[in-house]
């Protein structure tokens, strides 16, 4: 989470968002530590930062396998009376914290990609924002601090 | 990222009232501390646990959950749960749970404490 600080940290993003993302950037990865890689100390969870002119986006990615296991929308009436585990928060936590949330899964490995938008626009794109950009890979969650279109020479 | 793991300090103000010292972070490691913590707020005339924020450095998804399971106690038992010191960012995720709709959040102990018999609202 402080990595991830760190990175968007010259992106001059107002304190609120960046508490919300450091909320969302954590919920993912501990998604991913605990339903990815089952908490196995030999899988890494992947972080990467990139910033293009129009949007911010955090990609978290782990070694599970399949899709990624979707809960039941949280309802707190539902969690009071029995009905929902107390539990289950954290995917929902993370889609109302950032302004889009994309999933992907497969053999490969899933992966959670957290956009915030910089410009207000309600359309991004995800394509034309993240050229050629390669994974990484370390010790716990890493941030490699490299930038898409339009670098603005802080990430 | 600091747990609260530690015994968590209770006050009680009166044989009706209790508050909770809610420090450190607020995640599935301080489910003992916690329910250990109402239980020892908890007496025959209690009908309000309030929480105080004021202290809470971190609260994750497991952190919601632990409250949704002391919400359930407290009703069980017929009690009121009630909180302030919360910083922004925590209250608006209290408004995305809807948790603000059954735990009374106020700015302060105060304002908590003076709200006996008013339903939940934003103080």
């Amino acid at each position: 989470m402080m990595r991830v600080a760190d990175a968007v940290r010259d992106l001059g993003l107002p304190a609120w968002r960046l508490e919300r993302l450091g909320t969302a950037v954590a919920e993912a990865t501990t998604n991913a530590m605990e339903h990815g890689n089952g908490y196995r100390s030999d899988l890494l969870v992947h972080v990467q930062v990139l910033a293009a002119p129009d949007a911010l986006f955090v990609r978290i990615g782990d070694d599970g396998i399949g899709p990624i296991a979707e809960p039941p929308v949280p309802d707190l009436a539902a969690k009071l009376s029995g009905q929902q585990a107390p539990r289950g928060w954290g995917l929902f936590l993370i889609r109302n914290l950032v302004d889009d949330l994309r999933i992907g899964g497969g053999d490969g490995g899933h992966t959670v990609e957290l956009v915030l938008r910089l410009d207000g626009s309600d359309l991004v794109p995800r394509a034309a924002a993240m050229p050629d950009v390669a994974s990484a890979r370390a010790g716990g969650p890493s941030v490699p601090r490299r930038a898409g279109r339009g670098d603005k020479g802080g990430m | 990222m600091r747990e609260a793991h530690e015994r968590l300090a209770v006050r009680r103000i009166d044989p009706t009232v209790s508050i909770i010292d809610v420090r450190g972070d607020l995640t599935g490691a301080a489910e003992d501390a916690l329910m250990a913590a109402y239980a020892e707020a908890s007496g025959a005339q209690t009908s309000r646990i309030v929480l105080d924020f004021g202290g809470l450095a971190y609260m994750n998804s497991s952190g919601i959950g632990l409250l949704v399971t002391l919400l359930v106690r407290v009703q069980r038992q017929g009690q009121r749960l009630l909180a302030f010191g919360m910083s922004e960012h925590y209250r608006h995720i209290f408004e995305l749970t809807r948790l603000d709709e059954a735990i009374g959040v106020y700015d302060t102990a105060a304002a908590a404490l003076a709200a006996e018999g008013a339903g939940p609202r934003k103080g």
